[in-house]
Order: C-alpha cells, then structure tokens, then sequence
C-alpha cells in the first residue's frame, strides 16, 4: 500500500468515527409527545376542588406519557389566540374546570373540530369533541343531609353555599330531602357567602360570620360548599364544643379534626386521569355525561372519629342513589318544559 | 537541501486535524458518560429528612434524561456523623463536584462559606435562616440559599399578631444565631407594624432562669410572648404562662414544631400557635408530594428540591457556556427573564434544555416563584409560612400566608432583611425656620470617641470608634483635642492574623496604626468617661476635657447597649441616668458651647430620652426598642468591620463635606437597614451647620 492510500484511509476513517461520534452522542430531537393542556378555575393551593384535579392530573403524569400546560382562568380571546397562533405545540387535549367556562369551551371546541375538550363540570355541552361530565352532587349531599340529621343534638342544621348556580342548587337540594328524609321536621338554615359571585369561594370571613350566625341560632351541623371560604366556618365551628362541619370536595378532616364529620368529595382527580388516558389511547368520545354517586365519582369520605355515623349513613346509599336519579329526571323534564 | 518540504507540511496539518478531532469527540464522548456530581453537605439521618426531597428532584430529573442525558448523582456527607468542617473539605477538595448543597446551620454557613467563595465553588443552603447572612455574604456570587432569612418569619408573625387584634406583644429568645435574627428584627418591625413591643430578652437554651425571665416579660402585660425557642424550652414558658393566670397567650417558631413539644405538654399543648416556613400551594408541591409519598412534605421540603434545581440549572448553563464562571452561570440562571417555567419533572426538564441552548427561562421552584435579591443575590423575595395551631394533639395549617403579602413590604429587588425604616416613624426634625446660631462665637472643639467593648467578637466596635477617630485627625483636628478610649484588644488577639491591625473595608488600611490612645483596656470604663466628660482629673483619669463655653464638644460611642444602658467591658452600664446627670453637670458648669452625641449601641434612644441640657444634639442609629446591625462583613476574617448606623453615616459625611445635621439625619435613616435612626435635640443647636464644620478645632 503506498503512503497515499494510506494517507486517504486515514482521513476515511476519522471521518467515520466522528460521523459515529455526533450519531451517538449529540442528542436526538426527543419525540413528539401528546399535549395537555388544563385550564383551571382559580390557583392551586385551595384545598379541594383545584386541588383534587391537580391530583389527577399530577398522577396521569407519572403514569403516561404526555406533555401538559397549565393555566389559570384564561380568557377565551386570549386563549384562542393561543391555539391558533403560530407556535409550533398544539394541544390534543383540553380540560376545563367549572360551571361558568361552559360557553368558553363550547366557543373553543366549536372553532377547534381537531381538539378534544374535557368539560368538567359542565352542563349539556357535549358535542363530537366534547366530553362533558356534570357531577352532580345530588346524592353526596343527600347523604350529607342524612348524615346531619343523624348527628344533631339541637335538632336544626344549615348549609351555606358559595354562591347561587345550577351546579350547586344540586349541593342545596340534595342536602334538605336528606335531612328531611331522616326527620321531615328538622329545619334548614340556608345561606350564601355571595349571592352572586364566585368571591364567595374565596371569602372565609365571611363564611365564618355566617356559620357564626347559624350557630349561634341553634344550629349544630353546617354542610359548608364554599370552597376555600369553608375554612372560615371550620374556624368558627372551633369555637364552641358541640359545633360540626361537613366538608365539601376533597376530605376536609385535617382542616379541624374536632368539628369535621364527613366531606362530601368529588374525585376530579380520577375523572380527569381517566379521561386522559382515553385521550392518549384513542378510546376517548364525545357526549355528555352526568356522574355521581352511582359511578362512584361522588360519595362521603369520614373523618374517622366520627366513624360511628358510617354505618348509618351507608344505609342510606341506595336510596341515595335512587333520589338522584330522580333528580336527574326531574331537571331534565323541567329544562324540556 | 530544502528540509521542510510541502508533503511533510501537508502531514503535520492532517495529523493536527486528527489530534483535534479525536480530542473534541472526546469531549463529547467522556462527559456524556460521567454523571453530574453534586455535592450535599446535610444531615441525612434523624428526624429532619432532607435526603427525601433531594431524592425525589435528582429522580425526576434522572426520569427526564438528566442533564444533557448526564444523570445527577447526590454525593451525600451526612453532618450528622461527623466532622462538617472536615467534610466540608472533602467536597471542596473534590475535583468533580463545583456545587454542594448545604450546610444545615447558619454558624456553619459563616464558617464555611468563605472557604467555597475563595475556591469558587458554589453554595446552596435550603435550610439556614440567620438573617445576617445575606448581608454578609451579599454580591458574593457563591453562595444561595432557597429559603429566605427569619427576617421575614419575624414580618409573618408580627402580620398575623396585629391581624388578631394583638397591640402589646413580648419577645423571649434563645440566644444562638438563629434567635438573634428575631431578636434583632422583632423591635424594628413592631414600629413598622404599630405594635408595642414591652420586653425583649435573650436567654441561654436549657436556662434555669427561663422562668424568671417569663415573669418578667409578663409583668408587662403583653397580648402575647413571641417565644423563639426549641420545644424544651417552649414548653418551658408555656407551663410559666399558664401558672401565672395572665390572659397573655404564647405564639411560637418553626424551631419549635416537633413532638417533643405535644409529648412534653399534653393537653396543655391545644391551642398552641406559630409559623412554620412551607412551599408555595400554588405550586402543587404539597399535592404532589402526599400523592407520592403518602404524608405531607416537612418545611424545608420544598426548599431542598429546589437546591437541587438550581444545582442542576446552573450544571446546565455551564454546559452551555464553556468560559462563563460558575458565579455568572447561577446568576444567569437565577435572574433568567425568558419563559416562565415550573418545578415539575417535566417543567424542569425543558428548564434544563432550554438553558443548555443558551436560553435564559424565568425559573420558579416547588417553594414559590424563585425570584432572588436584585443587588445582593443569596435570597428569595418570598417565601410561603403556615400559621398553625395545635389541635387533637397534632399540628394543623390554619392559613398559608406569602411573605410578600404581609402589611410592612421591603422595596421592589429587595429581600426582607434590607428592609430600611419606613419615613413615617422618623423623629421630628424641627422646621427650617428654626435656624439657630449660638451666641458665643466657637473657639475650641473637643472630641471623645469610646470603644468600650473588648474581645475579638466586638471588632467593629474598636473599629467603628478608630474610624471616626480617622475622620477627625483627617479633618485637621489635633491629638491634643481628642480623648481616644478604645479597649484596644482587637489588634493583638490571638485570632487576628493581621497583628496590630484594625481595619474597617475589607483589605482597607489598618486605623489602628497611629491612634494615641489615652485610655484602653481595664481603663476603659463607665466611671472613667464620667470624669473624662465631667472634666474631673484624678489619678486613674488624668486626661479629661477640658472646655468652657466656648468650646463644641463631640462625643462618640460605639458599643453594645440594652435598654437605658451603654455596656462597658467590665459588665457596668453608662446609663440613662449617668447621660441626664452628667449632661445636665456640663451644662452646668458651662463646659460647652455645643454637645454633640453620635451613640451607635442597640436601643440608642433610650439613653438620651431624659436629657434636658440645652444646647445638646443626640444621633444614634436605633429607637428606644430595637437593636441595630452590624455591617462590612469580611470574610478573611470573619468579623463585622462596622456597625451599620456608623457605616452609613461615614459614608454620608465623605461623600459629602457640606452636608448639615438637619440633612444627615433624614439620609442616615433612609439609609440605614433594620433600625429606625433618631436624633434628639434639646434646642439651642446649629442643626444647619455642616457637620464636618462642627468636626474642626
């Protein structure tokens, strides 16, 4: 071989090894994975309702593979210019949390055919690619009320909800037919932190004046479904023994272990881990769907040193479940009329 | 024969490109295999768990590809069995690991820090909270920390005290580093807040006399006792209070959040209440820790795995920026002001590809939004406590509260431990038109400058007293017009390295050089300065002033004070009484034209609040109620070179020779961080004279 060919092989050779070199260790472009993106109602941090669909979300991540974006009250001009901007991410996916973005995610799915949306809970918006689950909260609360009945000693209880909606009329409704399903007597104090603002879910003040109130007029069961605003009628329920609370969204017994009975508790996290991986498997469809305590998506978690009340109320599930359904009929025949 | 001839250059440039071929790819190929070490210097063992978190972050990480497909691997010195300084050395000494996370004390903070600045290796501490270290250790570049001093823990529970209607409140704290931030800050920031603060005591941990100084502090019938303290003694006070029968109630500090305290208390416990620092809830970190682990994160959690990210973060700019410095690397990092990314497995792993192709992400962490001190660096400018309460023997989160939402905010850029006094407590100034000039035309200025504290931990006090004493002989004043009692210690203490050398600027001149003592050591005393003031010569005090009417006289101390007392070595106090009475003798005997007092001691104002001698100006750096801060901290040596009211107003004098009293007072207190400046004035002096005019025989 002369020095040439040798000279040539050479160059070869370490154009080779570098060419394998840059191959192996430059990193790849990673693979495009499915994207997610979660609208939330408020911040993180409220202790139930964001928080339990964080938790799903959180979970599905460590589980699947998926890219996820998170944002907070978006507004939908800005959001969809978001979608259809130029840059290069889209997502396949879209989850919304609460009642009042149900135009905001009809108006989206509407102009994005190629997107699939989660609408939690959100009335009768289901189309080809949306999936709307109503969570009715009918027989939680039924179970509440039941519960309530059963645990007062004063003979009267209240609810205190954070503003007036469809969504929580179910809470308020279920609520009354159970405690007078156990004594058709006992009253009901009812109470809204805000008539109509979503600030009554972030008013723990004022929630606390209320319960203070109530229980100063006899009361001694309050069902708070008020959010972050129930922690100010935990804090007044402290105040004097004898004084209950039954919790709303994800288990409240860390909040006040003396006064919290029960919470009535919306798995979010499971709708949305599961409706994720419908999404990722290609298995997910659009429609609407109402869920509740029959599906297992709503029920009573107690705090357990009041765990003598579990079995009373357990004997009430069915019955529960059998009242919401006709419920469900109810409002349904009435939005026909 | 022509000896290099073209084929042999063609050779030589083909083996050259070879050579540096085969070195760039393996520059590509041997890091790619090597993981990225980091150091963490913590205890990993025992009831505080800071390797869970630090697992967890170097997991999600792991999970994600590492760094540039580098995986993270934690180099674990665990403080809890063994020497720290040692193993601190270790790591220094370890030629692949640059950023070690830790260490878990603020001592150790101070005593190891200026080790890993001098060898420019990175420090992140998740868990030390004296509130002196960011001033300390401030544009330094090499050590962070992920949770912010106690500065803002003092801010949180004064916020959540006046919140309860609390108007009086009482401090009792241990008197370690970590006491001293609240009992440095707590009488600052109970002006700023409105509230009273009626006792402020320190007390050795374990004291038997911590029950006394319970009854004391109750004697002052405060709404609450602020008690910074671990859970023995907590449990001390409690039991103190609940025996007293006062309806004065007990609010607490992280330190005390332990078992110990429910176990030693039982049913006395409920109802207990405090703060504790915690991550940010709307990060998802608490949620996502208990969906991991089954049981919420511990406080400094969330802190721990952002040290992690940081550590990472900035192993990432490095990649990316083969020349830059480590301390410019964590700096672009931290005040990155691209996208805003998250803490999350997924969130940091686009964090850590965007900075390695030269982008600079807007970090946030699992603690909160990750946004550090503008000028000094080290600290976050929030940081999330809990308000808790003991309930069914355990505790429970009341409220989740950010720091940056309580009443008394710092400026923009500025981390709560430079807060500065808020202008609307300064003293009164009286008005312009309230120009004085003394009848009797000046014909003589006397000076004192004591420095009575003694020991090597008190430097910037002999200092601050030889630093004025500079300013003056610079200023023309004769040795004949200054009577100079320094203890004098410093300069020859076995911890000086520099013997016979007092500086005030780091690498500054030595001011000791020169200076004609007139009294030092034992002589330095409280009786001493009376007879020096008073003008009264006897043998142990042959020097003293000698002045008349006409004679402007200035005074300057610089020392540590309690409330009505300038504390001398010997233990004895000038106090109150001794200003008011030799103050009122001087005037008396007319040994001035004008008096002039710059006193920087902790509590300062309570010292000329009786005095009555017309004709006398009084300016010190703290109100009646808070301690004042040292300043200059040099790393060589690990001391304060200067106390922080004197500092400024050296600062403030040699930057501007015209400036007049009645402007000095308002610039010193804008400037001066963690007290409030007072001047009193008992009339009959010219306030608008230039103060370096004033300073001149």
């Amino acid at each position: 071989m002369n020095r040439n060919n040798l000279i040539i092989g050479a160059i070869a050779v370490t154009i080779a090894v570098l060419a394998i070199v840059v191959a192996m260790f430059v990193i790849p472009d990673e693979p495009t994975r499915p994207v997610v993106y979660m609208i939330y109602d408020s911040d993180k941090g409220d202790l139930s309702y964001v928080d339990s669909a964080y938790r799903g979300l959180f979970a599905a991540q460590e589980d699947m593979r998926f890219t996820k974006r998170e944002y907070i009250t978006y507004s939908p001009v800005n959001f969809s210019r978001l979608l259809t901007g130029t840059t290069v991410e889209k997502p396949g996916f879209v989850i919304t949390l609460g009642y009042d973005k149900a135009g905001f995610t009809q108006a989206l799915a509407q102009e994005h055919p190629g997107i699939r949306f989660l609408a939690i809970d959100q009335t009768g918006i289901g189309s080809d690619n949306v999936r709307a689950y109503e969570i009715t909260s009918y027989g939680e609360s039924y179970l509440a009320g039941v519960l309530a009945a059963s645990a007062t000693k004063t003979g009267r209880v209240g609810i205190i909800l954070g503003t007036q909606s469809t969504l929580l009329e179910a809470f308020r409704s279920g609520y009354i037919d159970g405690v007078h399903a156990v004594s058709p007597t006992i009253p009901v104090d009812q109470a809204y932190v805000r008539e109509n603002s979503k600030i009554g879910f972030n008013d723990p003040n004022r929630a606390a004046e209320i319960a203070g109130g109530m229980y100063d007029n006899g009361v001694d069961v309050v069902y708070a479904v008020a959010g972050y605003s129930n922690i100010g009628a935990v804090r007044e329920a402290k105040k004097a023994p004898g004084r209950y609370i039954i919790g709303v969204d994800s288990d409240q017994t860390y909040l006040g272990p003396g006064v919290i009975l029960a919470s009535a508790v919306k798995r979010l996290d499971r709708i949305v881990y599961t409706n994720i991986a419908e999404y990722l498997n290609s298995s997910f469809t659009g429609g609407d769907e109402v869920v509740g305590l029959k599906e297992g998506v709503t029920g009573l978690t107690f705090n357990p040193k009041f765990e003598q009340y579990n079995s009373t109320v357990r004997a009430w599930d069915i019955k529960a479940q059998e009242e919401e359904a006709k419920y469900l009929r109810s409002r349904a025949l009435s939005v026909q009329k | 024969m022509n000896f290099i001839e073209r084929k042999n250059i063609g050779l030589i440039s083909l083996a050259i490109i070879i050579i540096a071929a085969a070195f760039w790819a393996g520059c590509i190929v041997i890091p790619a295999n090597t993981p990225v070490r980091i150091g963490v210097l913590l205890p990993v063992t025992g009831d505080i768990d800071l390797k869970e978190p630090l697992e967890w972050a170097k997991d999600n990480i792991n999970r994600e590809g590492g760094i540039g497909r580098r995986p993270v691997e934690l180099v674990y010195k665990d403080t809890r069995n063994g020497n720290v300084t040692l193993l601190a050395q270790e790591l220094l000494d370890d030629p692949t690991i640059y950023i070690v996370i830790g260490p878990p004390t603020s001592d150790q903070v101070y005593s190891l820090a200026p080790e890993f600045i001098a060898r420019n290796k990175i420090l992140i501490s998740p868990v030390t909270t004296s509130g002196d270290i960011i001033r300390a250790f401030g544009k330094k570049e090499y050590f962070w920390r992920t949770c912010q001093g106690d500065v803002a823990q003092v801010k949180m529970i004064l916020s959540i005290l006046k919140g309860k209607g609390a108007k009086k409140v009482a401090l009792l704290t241990e008197n370690t580093t970590w006491g001293n931030t609240f009992y440095d800050w707590t009488g600052f920031f109970s002006t700023e807040y409105g509230l009273e603060l009626t006792s402020i005591r320190q007390f050795d941990q374990g004291s038997s006399s911590l029950e006394s100084d319970v009854a004391d502090a109750l004697k002052t019938n405060p709404d609450y006792i602020i008690a910074i303290c671990g859970p023995p003694d907590a449990a001390t006070i409690k039991r103190a209070i609940d025996k007293s029968g006062t309806p004065a109630k007990l609010f607490l500090a992280d330190a005390s959040v332990s078992p110990v305290l429910i176990q030693s208390l039982g049913a006395a416990a409920e109802g207990l209440e405090g703060t504790s620092p915690t991550a940010d809830p709307t990060t998802g970190f608490t949620v996502a820790y208990q969906e991991t682990f089954g049981h919420p994160p511990t406080d400094y959690a969330a802190p721990a795995y952002d040290a992690l990210l940081l550590a990472a973060y900035t192993t990432a700019r490095q990649d990316a920026s083969l020349f830059e410095s480590p301390a410019d690397s964590i700096r672009k990092v931290i005040y990155g002001n691209g996208p805003l990314k998250g803490w999350d497995a997924q969130e940091s792993h686009e964090t850590l590809a965007l900075i390695r192709a030269g982008e600079t992400p807007s970090i946030s962490g699992a603690s909160g939004p990750l946004d550090y001190d503008t000028e000094f660096g080290v600290d976050p400018l929030v940081t999330y406590y809990s308000h808790w309460i003991v309930e069914e023997g355990d505790f429970r989160t009341v409220e989740i509260i950010g720091s940056a939402k309580s009443d008394v905010n710092s400026a923009a850029g500025e981390s709560a431990a430079r807060t500065k006094a808020s202008v609307g407590f300064m003293s009164f100034v009286p008005s312009g038109s309230d120009t004085y000039v003394p009848a009797v035309t000046k014909n003589d200025f006397q000076a004192v400058i004591v420095g009575p504290s003694g020991g090597w931990e008190n430097y910037r006090h002999q200092a601050d007293a030889l630093s004025v004493y500079t300013l003056l002989r610079e200023n023309g004043v004769s040795d004949d017009n200054i009577i100079l009692m320094v203890y004098d210690d410093v300069p020859t203490a076995p911890e000086n390295s520099l013997k016979g050398d007092i500086h005030n600027i780091p690498n500054g001149k030595n001011i000791r050089l020169g200076a004609d003592m007139d009294y030092a050591g034992s002589q330095v005393t409280a009786a001493t300065l009376k007879n020096v003031l008073t003008g009264t010569k006897t043998a142990s005090t042959p020097v003293v002033i000698e002045s008349n009417a006409s004679t402007d006289v200035f005074v300057y101390i610089a020392s540590h004070g309690t409330q009505g007392g300038i504390v001398f070595r010997s233990d004895e106090l000038f106090t109150t009484d001794d200003f008011t009475n030799v103050t009122d003798s001087m005037n008396k005997n007319r040994q001035y034209r004008q008096l002039i007092f710059v006193v920087d001691i902790c509590f300062g104002e309570s010292i000329a609040m009786n005095a009555t001698a017309p004709g006398l100006l009084y300016l010190t750096g703290a109100a009646y109620n808070e301690p004042s801060l040292g300043a200059v901290y040099d790393m060589e040596i690990k001391q304060w070179l200067s106390d922080e009211f004197t500092s400024q107003v050296m600062s403030l004098l040699r930057s501007n020779r015209d400036i007049t009293f009645r402007q000095l007072y308002p610039a010193a207190y804008e400037k001066v961080t963690g007290s409030h400046v007072r001047m009193i004035t008992t009339g009959n002096v010219s306030i608008d004279q230039p103060v370096m005019e004033f300073l001149k025989s």
